[in-house]
């Protein structure tokens, strides 16, 4: 009887209490929507005007007030960028170095942060300080050019991948979402006699999947963005380019035809009248896009990997 | 004592060979591409002038110049509050729109509206200001909607006003990079096990309360993690953002230690004295993740080192 | 993941075999080269039966080089058997000159302009006053009334000078240099030039009374730009308005020769004053200051800025908008104001710097060749060819002996990027060059030309001229009056880090923040405001800036003196 009547109280409160955790939940979804809708609105718009501005007219561009669609229509602007002849070059180097060091890196990272990730590891404290040091330190430009130079670096392929496969950043990442996988994982393996690196391939590297994406992600688009390499280590190299180098060119010889002290010297050559399909307002616009969309391509294949996620729990049972 | 501590060392350095063997190459590595650059930091007791086998030696005048600049008091305490409203600001922001991303239950939205969120992520730092000058302007949106809603009765110039300035640079901040910071705790909370959630649900705990009780304390490390070794970034400011919406009516809150690198060390090519504040700065860095990582210690139990 | 890569890799083979190829190489055919130069009238380089040599050129600004089928540079490569490679500068110009030097791994040559002179102590750097002597008679010629003064402290000649060797007469026909400009639509309906800063300031006024709005957009009075280094909008009216060229951050007595601090003058602060007055007035917007320049343009396109003081080269892309829309009254004339009882100094002609020029590099394969080469650029024939191009095809001889262009040519050398791709003007604009007019008294730059100027006139230009009784667009200017041999400090060079060198970084330093504050000084704050920027100037150690350029003065004094 007692335990009767206890039993009904308790299935009357969880009631009560999911009715109520359903508002509540309601609430909370219509929150969740409307939050979205501006932070979509806001993180698209930006976009979506740098893109109207890559289509517009580039000296109706100079006047501003081009928001979501073009005023003057026209492809001129890519049809500039794209009449360079070493885009092509340009974009082959810059695909290969992503690829190059994405692979390079991850593999690199990983197994940094696998080693530091081994607690009993004897010297993982000193192995960490050692790493992570390198993250505040930075020796400057020019001791920088020398050892590259030095190493054989200066307009050598090499050069976009070989210097920058660690990042202390990425490793202690990697290392943190290893720590925070099950103990149970890496025993599991132990018991079967797995030696360290196997452990490491086997074992550690599937279940790490979201992070190497979060991580490759990082390591891609680093690669991909950068022209400095290129400026100072392969400038003089045309089969070297990359495609942001060239895209930089567009953009700084636009700046300086554009207006600047060396438009001083040129005043008098300046045609009278002279129409320019050439503006920094066009082409920055334009080189972002084009920039931005191959690497934006690669995020969907690897957005799988956070959605699926591990279910480390199939280990355990 | 030493001995026992020797006798201990070597078996588990031979039981640990496999790990030893692993960490060798990475260590020479990081040593040949990190560590044998900082040959170069001898330029900062240096007046170096690029080209010269002989380079003359100057002591600590270029630390002087710094510490003794009538400016760098102002310089250190824009760059010291601008990161930290960046830290506080980056960080609850990134953490709650992960959280909330992670809330969307149609997969397909969630895939869309977080490739949108890190796309200002791909814009340079001079379209994104030239955005961000246009919206504040005095006929910028944010003045017309201020006037609309009769908040204030004539256009307010925000970036003529120091006192905005930080908040505006810490803003700008957030809307560029919130997006892409959330992946990494998205990733994160794919290693939380799921079990953990269907048991919260079986108690009856509401989304809310998931999200505050199981999502949140699963990312706890990886945040902890970011947070320290950002703070030992405390001193990197930035300088792009600040440079292109400064004027001379707010460079007084402008100015960043990066931009001063820029102005008396690039720019001069002083690199003596950009090498100098690099090694400041390194110090300083150390300084702070090593009270980073013991308040971490004491006060969450978990530490980067 | 495996699937991706795969497709990369795929993608980056298939690109791998559209890679590079080479340029075939071509040989040297003596005959052939002395029949071109024939053909076109140019004199024999001497070279048509030497191997044919390459030789890159760093230029220290960015540029696109021209195509490889330029006709005009082929002929000259086919003459000379020289090939000339431009590489051009890309990023930040220390950085870049700083990994160079550090190096030692650079071009043949280099334009490095004022910034570079610490090349030349370096060693790096070939002298060349022998080799001119020897091998360059046209340059040595061409050089001849600055010779002394090409000359660096060490006694030796590093620099090949490609600016400023003005040759006979400058013509100008458009105004490119500073002006206080007025929209040409305030001009007009006043008929007449503002007499001075009060009356440009009153026209700017009474049209803005009239007119409040333009084409629906709020007019604005008068606009500032103070970004970064296009500052000089903000900080030069002073030095013109009393009557100075534009010098820099001193200015010169030219009587005693010595260079004193134009900050502190009373002639700067009444400036100021007056554009603290029209902010109270509304003229001046306090946002103007917080203009980045791709706003200030944006406003200028617009067509509702009435007035702006500027270098024509800066605003001018704000005009091509409105060119493009047909708004021709909406751009702008130049008038060169004073104070009273000053006479005006705003057109400069072509000073020489000295150290705008080419450096050839320790390196170089073949130095020799190198100045034979610019020997050959700079004689007239070859100077004519590069600019105007072939006679009979890109201009001709009229009835006056004047040398025009045919009206389909001047429709095509509209675009700019026609001419660097079928001109030489690549090649001209980085070599020794002239700069003036030939000896047949036609302009060396084409577009200076007056009948090419007449013709590209727009017929709203043309009636409006004739209203205000100009002929041109320099109408209301004064013509230029001779600087003297130290003109101008702005280009000269302060030792990276000196002590010289950091307070006039200093000084500047207090130009940014204290001058805005000038302007939107609170009514009644003006003068303490101007007693605190004072003050800040004074407690920077300037005479160790006049010092150095009062020395540098006397070093330009004694080799021009000795020439």
């Amino acid at each position: 009887m007692n335990a009767n009547e206890n039993t009904s109280g308790k299935t009357v409160s969880i009631r009560r209490k999911r009715i109520s955790t359903k508002a509540a939940d309601r609430i909370f979804v219509a929150f969740n929507i409307i939050f979205m809708t501006f932070i979509v609105t806001v993180m698209l718009y930006p976009f979506a005007n740098t893109l109207a501005i890559s289509f517009n007219n580039a000296t109706d561009s100079l006047k501003g007030g081009i928001y979501l669609w073009p005023r003057i229509f026209t492809t001129d602007n890519y049809k500039n960028i794209f009449e360079n002849p070493l885009l092509l070059i340009a974009f082959r180097n810059s695909v290969l170095r992503t690829v190059l060091s994405t692979i390079g890196g991850l593999f690199v990272c990983s197994m940094a942060g696998y080693i530091l990730s081994r607690r009993e590891f004897i010297f993982n404290k000193a192995l960490t300080i050692y790493f992570l040091l390198t993250m505040y330190v930075s020796a400057g430009l020019i001791p920088t050019f020398f050892l590259y130079r030095d190493l054989g670096l200066f307009n050598n392929f090499a050069v976009y991948v070989v210097p920058g496969l660690f990042g202390a950043f990425n490793v202690i990442v990697i290392r943190t979402y290893i720590q925070g996988l099950p103990d149970s994982l890496v025993e599991a393996a132990r018991i079967d006699g797995a030696g360290e690196f196997r452990t490491y391939i086997q074992i550690v590297l599937p279940v790490c999947k979201p992070v190497l994406a979060t991580v490759g992600l990082w390591i891609a688009v680093g690669n991909w963005n950068d022209w400095f390499t290129t400026l100072i280590y392969a400038s003089t190299r045309d089969n070297l380019t990359t495609l942001q180098y060239e895209l930089m060119k567009v953009l700084s010889t636009a700046i300086a035809q554009m207006s600047s002290r060396q438009a001083a010297f040129m005043a008098g050559q300046a045609a009278a009248g002279g129409f320019q399909n050439i503006t920094p307002i066009a082409i920055r616009s334009t080189i972002t896009i084009i920039a931005a969309v191959p690497i934006l391509c690669v995020y969907p294949f690897l957005q799988k990997y956070f959605v699926k996620g591990v279910h480390v729990g199939s280990v355990k049972g | 004592m030493q001995t026992q501590t020797r006798r201990k060392l070597l078996p588990t350095m031979i039981r640990q060979r496999e790990l030893i063997f692993m960490s060798i190459p990475i260590v020479v590595y990081v040593f040949i591409f990190s560590y044998l650059p900082l040959r170069g930091w001898e330029m900062a007791f240096q007046h170096f002038r690029p080209g010269r086998a002989e380079q003359e030696w100057v002591g600590l005048q270029h630390f002087r110049f710094l510490f003794t600049d009538a400016g760098f008091f102002r310089i250190m305490r824009n760059t010291l509050a601008m990161s930290f409203i960046n830290l506080v600001l980056g960080f609850a922001c990134s953490i709650f729109l992960a959280l909330m991303i992670n809330e969307i239950r149609k997969k397909a939205v969630k895939r869309v509206v977080q490739t949108i969120s890190y796309l200002p992520h791909f814009l340079s730092w001079v379209v994104a200001c030239s955005l961000i000058a246009n919206f504040l302007a005095g006929d910028g949106i944010l003045n017309v909607l201020m006037m609309r809603l009769g908040i204030i009765d004539q256009p307010n110039i925000f970036l003529a006003n120091p006192d905005y300035f930080w908040w505006i640079v810490g803003w700008s901040n957030v809307w560029k990079s919130v997006g892409w910071n959330t992946i990494i705790y998205l990733a994160a909370i794919t290693a939380i096990d799921p079990e953990l959630y269907e048991s919260a649900e079986l108690d009856g705990a509401g989304r809310f309360a998931r999200m505050w009780h199981i999502t949140l304390p699963g990312i706890k490390s990886t945040i902890l993690v970011l947070v320290i070794m950002n703070i030992g970034w405390i001193l990197n400011a930035g300088f792009e953002v600040q440079w292109l919406l400064h004027n001379g009516l707010t460079i007084d809150v402008a100015e960043t230690i990066d931009v001063f690198v820029i102005r008396w060390g690039i720019n001069m090519r002083n690199y003596s004295l950009a090498t100098a504040l690099g090694m400041f700065k390194t110090v300083v860095s150390i300084v702070l993740i090593v009270g980073a990582n013991q308040l971490s210690k004491r006060f969450a139990q978990e530490s980067l080192v | 993941m495996k699937k991706v890569i795969a497709l990369l890799i795929t993608a980056v083979m298939l690109f791998g075999a559209a890679a590079c190829e080479t340029a075939p190489t071509r040989e040297a055919s003596g005959d052939a080269g002395r029949a071109l130069a024939d053909k076109h009238g140019l004199p024999y380089s001497g070279m048509e039966d030497m191997d044919p040599i390459e030789f890159t050129v760093w230029i220290r600004n960015p540029n696109t080089p021209p195509r490889a089928d330029n006709p005009i540079l082929d002929i000259i490569e086919q003459i000379t058997n020289v090939k000339i490679n431009f590489q051009f500068l890309v990023g930040e110009f220390e950085q870049v000159t700083s990994v160079m030097l550090a190096s030692g791994d650079w071009a043949d040559a280099a334009f490095l302009g004022a910034d570079g002179d610490f090349f030349l102590t370096s060693g790096q750097v070939l002298p060349l006053q022998d080799l001119i002597e020897e091998h360059a008679p046209n340059l040595r010629a061409h050089y001849d009334p600055w010779w002394n003064l090409m000359h660096y402290e060490d006694g030796n000649l590093y620099i090949a000078e490609i600016y400023g060797t003005q040759t006979n007469d400058w013509i100008e026909m458009e105004h490119w240099q500073t002006a206080f400009w007025l929209q040409k639509d305030v001009v007009d309906h006043f008929g007449r030039a503002p007499k001075d800063l009060d009356e440009y300031f009153d026209f700017i006024r009474e049209y803005m009374a009239l007119h409040p709005t333009i084409d629906g957009v709020p007019t604005m009075g008068f606009e500032i730009l103070t970004e970064d280094w296009r500052r000089f909008c903000i900080d030069n009216p002073p030095m013109f308005l009393a009557g100075y060229p534009n010098w820099g951050t001193a200015l010169a007595n030219e009587e005693t020769n010595t260079a004193y601090c134009r900050w502190t003058q009373p002639w700067t602060k009444d400036y100021y004053k007056k554009l603290n007055e029209e902010f109270h007035n509304g003229l001046i917007n306090a946002e103007t200051l917080t203009l980045t320049y791709d706003q200030y343009i944006a406003r200028i396109a617009s067509g509702a800025v009435l007035g702006i003081f500027d270098q024509r080269w800066n605003f001018n892309p704000g005009q091509l908008p409105l060119i493009a829309e047909g708004r021709f009254e909406r751009t702008y004339l130049p008038f060169d104001l004073t104070n009273e009882g000053v006479a005006p100094r705003y057109t400069e002609g072509r000073p020489f710097t000295g150290n705008n020029g080419l450096v050839v590099n320790v390196t170089n394969p073949d130095p020799v060749r190198f100045v034979m080469y610019m020997d050959y650029i700079v004689r007239e024939e070859v100077q004519r060819f590069l600019e105007w191009g072939i006679e009979g095809e890109h201009w001709f001889y009229n009835e006056n002996g004047r040398m025009e262009r045919p009206d389909e040519q001047r429709d095509l050398q509209r675009d700019q990027r026609w001419q660097v791709d079928n001109l030489g003007y690549m090649l001209r604009q980085y070599m020794p060059k002239m700069e003036g007019t030939y000896s047949c008294g036609n302009s060396t730059t084409a577009n200076n030309q007056p009948e090419e100027y007449f013709a590209s006139l727009t017929g709203y230009d043309r009636d409006l001229f004739e209203r205000l009784g100009i002929q041109m667009e320099s109408g209301f200017m004064s013509p230029a009056v001779p600087v003297p041999v130290y003109f101008p400090f702005w280009s000269m060079t302060l030792e990276d880090g000196s002590p010289p060198h950091i307070v006039d970084q200093r000084i500047e330093d207090v130009n940014v923040r204290m001058l805005p504050r000038l302007v939107v000084a609170p009514e009644g704050e003006f003068d303490a405001i101007w007693d605190e920027y004072q003050a800040a100037l004074l407690a920077l150690d300037r005479d160790a800036l006049i010092e150095e350029i009062n020395r540098q003065i006397q070093v330009r004094l004694s080799a021009f003196g000795s020439n």
